[in-house]
């Protein structure tokens, strides 16, 4: 989770002016289906190089990825969010008139990590962890304005030909053929020849991403927001040496009962490695420097500072961010429960609640509905399907904190500490519905506490 | 614990859906070879290695891969390794200063052991050279849980085990540092008229005890038991604790306690008897010093601890309980860990026998109920639960011997439905796995995995059902200490899913 952001090339979405609901309907779901069909559609029936069907079967294979991500509940589609959303977008729209944006849709991917796309499309996607670590609606704008420059740039379309040609070019297919044809030491070659044409493509994405950043400045120069911003985010989102998710998680705090006290030992950490190393020792993998889809982003930085004439201009544009926050934490919470992942689902929770004893919260529904989840998944055997074990090499000391809690923790634990987290709590459940159920739950799991 | 994964499994470098590069991928495919847990010292699994075959070289080598996961399934490392063709990784152990593999070469006839230090290097390489005869032999031999190729020691080093065609068949023990000490070598006497196998039994910093079986012939039943403490720096032999011919005994579990005391744990015999052929006289523990002296030592008989109990539960006649697992616990208790089963007659070996002239064993065992036996500190059986298990069936080699003897080899080549037993010393905790066919009224009959768990003194069970529907494949895998890795192959998307899972105390 420590090097995620990329402005994948061939992903950028727009939330655009459909109207959409707290839950995917029926008909906003076909709805996106035809926009889909009708834009990949589109994109295909335009191509007019040699590579007709190799095109058309990419496009079919990112098409029915996206629906596929669509279906697993990938997406929050939300209208207060979208509608917060769209002001900063109708802004970006707005101040550059020559940009068509009839066949743009922005999606919000519910993932932790910041990052955002561009499909190539006209389609976008915004992670809501882009609003976790966004200070103000100036740097999103800038992130929005960059996958619209991929679009502009047709940096899709561009890597494409590139694969295709790449790997389809004579010369590769000759080059292929003569590894093929090797009595001895033909994975080598294989590897060699790998290595220089992903070198080679990876070094394209790198210029694509320069070019993104410079044109996506020109846009967002004339949106009115602080063209400093641009530089500010890209700081962020350099976690080239830093975590994502490592916010001090107080478990104890929140999870401490008087009917049954906070146990130390749930926190305790497990010896387990085989060797003393920060990343695996892989034979086998490509140089970490020529594979990166990005440049660095102290050059970024460096490079947009030349298009800025002052550092700290102040927009004075209405600031949105904020109910981006509070609206894709919410989402992003109800989405890990739903999808059980409860590594996640715990440490925003933790992280997020600010105890005041006396007031209702939907912490403690949401709280008690991971412990019910907990018990059921240790139960039958699967919620390592789910939370993901702790890496050896993973910096977000505070979600390992969290992993090794969920993992220490025994059924007898999770039945007795449920029923007392709701006991407890039974007047701070902001949803009385949810706080009969998971109580009675609990209760039908401890007979024996009165 | 040994065998993890038997599905073919082929590991790509490519990643990209052009259809040229489909091409590069198959020769860009990992073929895998084989793959197993890496153990350490108490059977609590470290990690596990896929071995793969990556390339053909000149002169008859190859490229193998080795890929190592954490024992979180999290991969650490992926690293070349060239030999000959015909190279199978045949063991592996991790010492906390490093990892070893055995690599075992056939047609080469050598076996080559490899450390990887803690920075995933490659460190020293030794080979040791074998004839056609040991490597047979060494390859029976490994068929057996009671027998190990690499047995590492925490800390100090690891030791590789290889049979020696002496004048007769002997073993040979290899020490390999890890630390500054000097390498050592320790075996059977060379010319011995008699065939002695051993295998490190238990093994700490100061200490390495071997347990010796030596017999005159092949077919002889004059078996005697010898255990050897070595010192572990030097390889020096520290002591020798012979069986006394008037008090022969069985010795099925060792193990070093923190004040270097050598625990013994097996059946014991009548004065004279002979362990190959008569039943045993009840169970044993005893504690020895390191200059081989008899601290302690306690008996439970059948005819006087444990039928009168056993009886009143059960009344089946001629059923017999072997023993897999002695373990201690915080407060000085002893568990000892058991299968029920009787010996009944196979249609099957009836109808072999007769073909082959009454050269086949007409009988099997019939394996019911799994048993846990409390003992307090001085050995006296304070109690016996039982815990139901369907029934099992594994054919005898041999009609020959006592009951318990035979159950003993069939043991150790996997008939009973005890899998392993993991011991928690920091909590406290043991866990015994067994393998259960339920019989379920108005259901198809199921197989699970089932474990025994004895936490703050009661024993609860966990159950994972085996069965995962049509065109499903799930397996329940070894995993380190408290958990198992649950494995789940649908046939029809070729899909793999491995995830880890904590075994459920409720």
């Amino acid at each position: 989770m420590r090097l995620f952001f990329a402005l994948t090339l061939f992903l950028v979405p727009l939330c655009h002016s459909n109207a959409q609901s707290e839950t995917l309907s029926p008909k906003l779901k076909d709805s996106i289906f035809n926009y889909l069909d009708q834009s990949i559609g589109s994109k295909i029936a335009s191509y007019q190089g040699e590579n007709k069907r190799k095109v058309s079967e990419f496009w079919e294979e990112r098409k029915e990825k996206i629906k596929d991500d669509i279906e697993n509940n990938a997406f929050i589609f939300d209208d207060a969010l979208n509608s917060e959303l769209n002001k900063i977008i109708s802004q970006v729209y707005a101040a550059n008139p020559e940009v068509d944006p009839s066949a743009f849709y922005f999606f919000v991917n519910r993932s932790p990590v910041p990052n955002a796309a561009s499909y190539g499309n006209g389609s976008f996607s915004l992670n809501t962890g882009l609003f976790s670590l966004a200070e103000n609606d100036d740097e999103l704008a800038f992130i929005i304005c960059h996958e619209i420059a991929h679009y502009l740039l047709s940096h899709s379309d561009t890597a494409i030909d590139s694969h295709i040609e790449s790997y389809e070019s004579k010369e590769t297919r000759k080059k292929v053929n003569k590894i093929s044809n090797r009595d001895v030491g033909k994975f080598s070659k294989a590897m060699e020849l790998l290595k220089d044409i992903n070198y080679k493509l990876y070094k394209k994405s790198r210029s694509a991403e320069i070019e993104a950043d410079s044109l996506g400045m020109e846009l967002f120069k004339k949106t009115g927001y602080n063209p400093a911003s641009a530089t500010s985010i890209l700081a962020k989102l350099d976690f080239e040496k830093k975590a994502i998710l490592n916010k001090y998680a107080p478990i104890k705090k929140h999870l401490h009962t008087n009917g049954y006290p906070f146990k130390d030992n749930w926190l305790k950490k497990e010896n387990n490695s085989l060797f003393d190393l920060e990343e695996s020792s892989n034979d086998y993998s490509f140089d970490k420097d020529s594979t990166k889809t990005h440049p660095a982003i102290p050059k970024r930085i460096e490079l947009l500072r030349t298009k800025i004439a002052s550092e700290d201009e102040n927009s004075g544009v209405p600031q949105v961010i904020h109910m981006l926050k509070e609206i894709s934490l919410a989402k992003t919470i109800e989405g890990a429960i739903e999808n059980n992942q409860l590594d996640i689902a715990l440490f925003y929770l933790l992280t997020t609640h600010e105890s005041a004893d006396d007031e209702k919260s939907r912490f403690y529904d949401q709280m008690a509905l991971v412990l019910k989840k907990m018990y059921e998944l240790k139960k039958e055997h699967s919620i390592g399907k789910y939370v993901a074990p702790i890496s050896p090499f993973s910096e977000e000391e505070e979600l390992n904190k969290i992993k090794q809690f969920i993992s220490n923790l025994e059924p007898k634990n999770i039945r007795k500490l449920g029923y007392w987290f709701c006991q407890e709590n039974k007047d701070l459940f902001a949803n009385a519905d949810i706080q009969k159920e998971t109580h009675a739950y609990f209760k039908k799991l401890n007979p024996n506490i009165d | 614990m040994r065998k993890l994964i038997t599905l073919l499994i082929v590991l790509c470098i490519t990643a990209t859906g052009f259809a040229q590069s489909k091409k590069l991928e198959s020769i860009t495919e990992f073929k895998l070879q084989n793959s197993g847990a890496i153990l350490n010292k108490d059977k609590d699994v470290d990690g596990y290695y896929f071995f793969y075959l990556v390339d053909k070289l000149k002169k008859g080598a190859r490229e193998y891969g080795i890929q190592v996961l954490d024992n979180n399934l999290n991969e650490v490392a992926f690293k070349k390794y060239v030999a000959q063709k015909g190279t199978i990784l045949v063991d592996s152990q991790f010492n906390n200063d490093g990892l070893m593999f055995a690599f075992l070469n056939k047609k080469e006839r050598h076996i080559k052991v490899v450390l990887f230090d803690r920075n995933a290097e490659q460190k020293e390489t030794s080979t040791v050279e074998l004839s056609k005869k040991e490597i047979t032999w060494l390859m029976a031999m490994n068929q057996s849980e009671d027998f190990n190729i690499l047995t590492s020691v925490p800390n100090k080093g690891f030791l590789l085990t290889v049979i020696k065609d002496n004048k007769k068949i002997g073993y040979k023990t290899f020490f390999y540092p890890t630390d500054d000490s000097r390498g050592w070598r320790y075996g059977s006497p060379e010319g011995s008229k008699e065939i002695v196998t051993g295998a490190p039994m238990a093994t700490n910093e100061k200490f390495i005890v071997i347990n010796e079986m030596s017999k005159p012939g092949m077919l002889s039943k004059k078996l005697k038991i010898t255990t050897k403490i070595l010192n572990t720096e030097t390889g020096k032999l520290v002591t020798t604790i012979k069986s006394d011919p008037k008090k022969p005994k069985l010795i099925t579990n060792g193990l070093l306690n923190e004040n270097n005391q050598l625990i013994l744990m097996g059946e014991y015999f009548k004065g004279g008897d002979n362990i190959m052929k008569d039943k045993s006289q009840g169970l044993f523990v005893e504690v020895i010093d390191e200059t081989g002296a008899t601290l302690t030592e306690n008996t439970a008989s059948w005819s006087k601890d444990i039928n009168p109990i056993l009886k009143a539960k059960d009344d089946k006649k001629n059923s017999y309980i072997y023993f897999h697992d002695i373990v201690p616990t915080a407060d000085g208790s002893f568990y000892a860990i058991g299968e029920k089963f009787r010996k009944t007659a196979s249609a099957a070996g009836i109808a072999a026998a007769v073909l082959s002239r009454g050269g086949n064993s007409v009988t099997q065992l019939t394996i019911t109920d799994a048993l846990v036996f409390e003992f307090d500190k001085d050995f006296a059986l304070k109690g016996i639960q039982t815990f139901e298990k369907g029934k099992s069936r594994a054919p005898s080699i041999s009609d020959f011997g006592s009951p318990q003897l035979n159950a003993h080899v069939l043991k150790n080549y996997g008939a009973f439905d005890h899998i392993y037993t993991q011991i928690d010393k920091e909590n406290d905790r043991f866990y015994a796995c067994f393998i259960d066919y339920e019989r379920l009224k108005g259901e198809k009959n199921k197989n699970a995995f089932k474990t025994i768990i004895y936490d703050e003194g009661e024993f609860s069970q966990d159950k994972i059902y085996l069965e995962a529907g049509k065109g499903k494949i799930t397996r329940v895998l070894p995993a380190k200490t408290g958990n198992v890795v649950i494995l789940e192959y649908d046939k029809k998307a070729k899909t793999m899913d491995l995830h880890m899972e904590k075994l459920n105390i409720d």
